[in-house]
């Protein structure tokens, strides 16, 4: 039996893990990392980036002190103010040998629309450029609620349009590029796969889909279930909608993709779906919507896993399967 | 790992830590870890190369910190080892660039608990670690030299090693018992570091080990001969010794022997297992013994003529058997005259001592 972790009363929001961890059916690996897992109090915003900021400068010492991947060149660069938006960074992932043009990705971090930075999903990013020999770009879009939709949905979209018109520059074939994200990364990727089809922008390759937030209506039968799953709960889910969703000029489905009127024409689109996870049948829902809707879908539900598990627990054997699962998918899509 | 994982290292308290490490390792068993389950969540938490290695159940992994496997097959020497307490040999290890860090002590501990209710619960207990059928192949001269030579492998036998086979007979009604007795066996042999492989086969169970010895101290009811030393290639011709050694412990009225007989230690008394059973019961000298034992339930008769075969003289048999010498000459004059020769004499206690031994192995084993 696992013990409850004593002690941490003092530092209220270290620990989460105070169950027994059986009362769903695990991965081991994923089982394991829990007593380790860091709640993230997701209905205080301040809290909750001061405990991630916490965690991450932790991972950030932790990495210091890993060599670089010699494979990959890692740049910073800042997409200058322009009409209605402020400076927007980005973060440029580059295979350090290449003989010809690269496909390439636009990749989403996670966080909620609320918490994450470049940091988050740069080793994610490294292996992308690295084993599917492409070119990663990933935003460090504004974030909820100071800034709430459409913020981080016109911060994606920029920046494809940027990869689209300057990804020449960059040795990218911009014929080949695909959307990404994770979390609410993956459903600002939906989304801007959805207005690239309406705005008629880059035909893009694929739209990468991990364990995206795309409905907001809350009414899925996972979502009224898994109340106390690790990572994320509909709990965090629900607050997340509150602080993103805002009136705009945008349609209502540009904020949470499975509203969307239409699903044809979209990009072909591969999911990666936990079964813990309150996002999981809204992600099967979208799968199926893409599908009669005649776009191709590649699918993944990975048993016993809950929300991005492969970002906590990279060790873990399934993790390692889901991203294998990711890099074959992109290299798939973005082969010349 | 990443932000939303405490790192091991970043915990301040150690108790703390350890309650976590505690509760990590148990939700692996809770979730029913595999070997590699195990290993890729040692290296995951500790953030750096964790291990595996169970020589009885052909087990070796090792992975880095990120959930890969390294191919190496050696236990690096800075490496913080703990051993698996289930008897097998088995040990785990964390290793550390830098060295040990200050809790990979207790994470190895844990490790190592986890790791033998997980190893018990894949391949099962660690005296039956393998199919018996692969020991029993080994022992069987039915077999080609390569096949062999692969259950010895799978057995974790290696041609660098020798081994004996040893012939385990359990008498008496319970024989669970026995049987638990012999895994005991099993696993204090394995404690000290040789390999041993039990298995039942027939009446009989075989064992094939790299100890040079068996404890003489064997269980009750249980008892043992043990084959010649041999390449495990030969496993065959050891096992035939040690069931010829076994024969050697039948215990009769009045004939007592130890329940452990090495083959080595019989020299060329060996020579009078080699007739079939029905020739030997078919001998003037083994039935004339048997009549003696017939009418001697007690086995006092056949006591004091085993006494005086080996004692050589009256005066030594009497001392041994606390009785006064004369008493001893008549028991032995009416033995003489109901075996048909004078025992009395070198040549005659040389012929009633061989007697004796081939009448012993006319028995069935139980």
């Amino acid at each position: 039996m696992a013990a409850e972790v004593e002690g941490a009363a003092h530092k209220p929001h270290t620990s989460t893990f105070t169950g027994n961890g059986l009362q769903y059916n695990y991965d081991a690996e994923l089982a394991a990392v829990l007593p380790f897992n860091v709640k993230i109090p997701f209905d205080n915003v301040a809290e909750a980036r001061r405990v991630e900021a916490e965690g991450m400068a932790e991972q950030l010492r932790a990495r210091a002190e890993l060599p670089k991947d010699p494979n990959v060149l890692v740049q910073d660069h800042v997409l200058p103010a322009a009409a209605g938006s402020a400076d927007l960074p980005i973060r440029i992932y580059t295979p350090a040998r290449r003989t010809t043009s690269l496909g390439a990705l636009v990749f989403f971090h996670g966080g909620g629309y609320v918490l994450g930075t470049l940091d988050n999903e740069e080793l994610r990013c490294v292996h992308y450029a690295a084993r599917v020999n492409c070119v990663v770009v990933s935003p460090d879009y504004r974030l909820a609620p100071e800034h709430p939709f459409p913020a981080a949905f016109d911060d994606c979209y920029r920046t494809l349009c940027w990869l689209t018109g300057e990804g020449a520059h960059l040795g990218v074939d911009v014929g080949r590029i695909a959307v990404g994200g994770i979390s609410s990364g993956g459903g600002l990727a939906a989304s801007v796969a959805q207005r690239a089809r309406d705005e008629h922008g880059p035909d893009l390759a694929l739209q990468l889909l991990l364990y995206p937030t795309l409905d907001s209506r809350l009414r899925t039968v996972s979502n009224a279930r898994f109340t106390d799953t690790p990572l994320w709960d509909a709990h965090s889910n629900r607050a997340m909608w509150e602080y993103y969703l805002a009136e705009s000029d945008y349609p209502a489905w540009y904020a949470a993709p499975a509203l969307a009127e239409s699903f044809e024409g979209l990009a072909p689109a591969m999911l990666a779906v936990a079964e813990l996870d309150p996002l999981r049948d809204e992600a099967l829902e979208y799968a199926l919507a893409l599908l009669k809707a005649n776009v191709s879908v590649e699918m993944h539900l990975y048993a016993g896993t809950y929300h991005a598990f492969d970002y906590i627990a990279p060790f873990a054997q399934i993790s390692q399967r889901a991203l294998a699962d990711q890099v074959n998918s992109l290299t798939k899509a973005l082969r010349s | 790992m990443h932000g939303l994982l405490l790192r091991l290292s970043g915990i301040d308290a150690e108790a703390e830590a350890a309650v976590r490490v505690i509760a990590a390792f148990d939700q692996l068993v809770a979730h029913r870890a595999d070997t590699g389950a195990l290993v890729r969540a040692a290296a995951g938490l500790a953030e750096c190369t964790a291990g595996i290695h169970d020589p009885l159940r052909g087990v070796f992994l090792s992975v880095s910190s990120d959930g890969r496997s390294v191919p190496s097959r050696v236990i690096p020497a800075t490496s913080t080892l703990a051993k698996v307490d289930d008897g097998s040999g088995a040990e785990v290890w964390l290793d550390r660039v830098g060295g040990p860090g200050p809790l990979d002590a207790i994470v190895a501990e844990r490790m190592a608990a986890a790791a033998a209710i997980i190893l018990d619960r894949i391949f099962g207990s660690a005296s039956y670690a393998i199919d018996p059928g692969a020991l029993e192949l080994l022992l069987s001269e039915q077999v080609s030299d390569v096949d062999r030579a692969r259950c010895a492998r799978l057995l974790g036998f290696s041609e660098a090693r020798t081994i004996r086979a040893v012939a385990f007979l359990c008498v008496g009604p319970q024989r669970d018992v026995i049987t638990r007795s012999l895994e005991s066996l099993t696993s204090q042999i394995r404690a000290s570091g040789d390999i041993m492989q039990l298995a039942k086969i027939g009446d009989l169970f075989a064992a094939i080990t790299t100890a040079d010895q068996i404890p003489p101290e064997l269980p009750a009811q249980i008892r043992a001969g043990v084959g010649q030393k041999v390449d495990p290639l030969k496993a065959p011709a050891s096992w035939a010794g040690a069931r010829t050694a076994l024969r050697f412990t039948v215990n009769l009225p009045g004939l007592k022997r130890p329940p452990l007989q090495s083959v080595e230690d019989l020299g060329p008394l060996i020579a009078l297992a080699n007739h079939p059973i029905d020739e030997l019961r078919a001998m003037d000298d083994v039935q004339a013994i048997n009549n003696v034992a017939a009418n001697d339930p007690s086995g006092e008769h056949i006591h004091t003529l085993d006494a005086f075969c080996r004692a050589g003289s009256l005066r030594r048999t009497a001392a041994e058997l606390y009785l006064h010498h004369t008493s001893v000459a008549a028991r032995i004059a009416h033995i003489s005259s109901a075996l048909g020769y004078a025992v009395d004499t070198p040549d005659g206690a040389f012929r009633a001592r061989i007697a004796l031994t081939l009448w012993q192995l006319s028995q069935d084993l139980d």
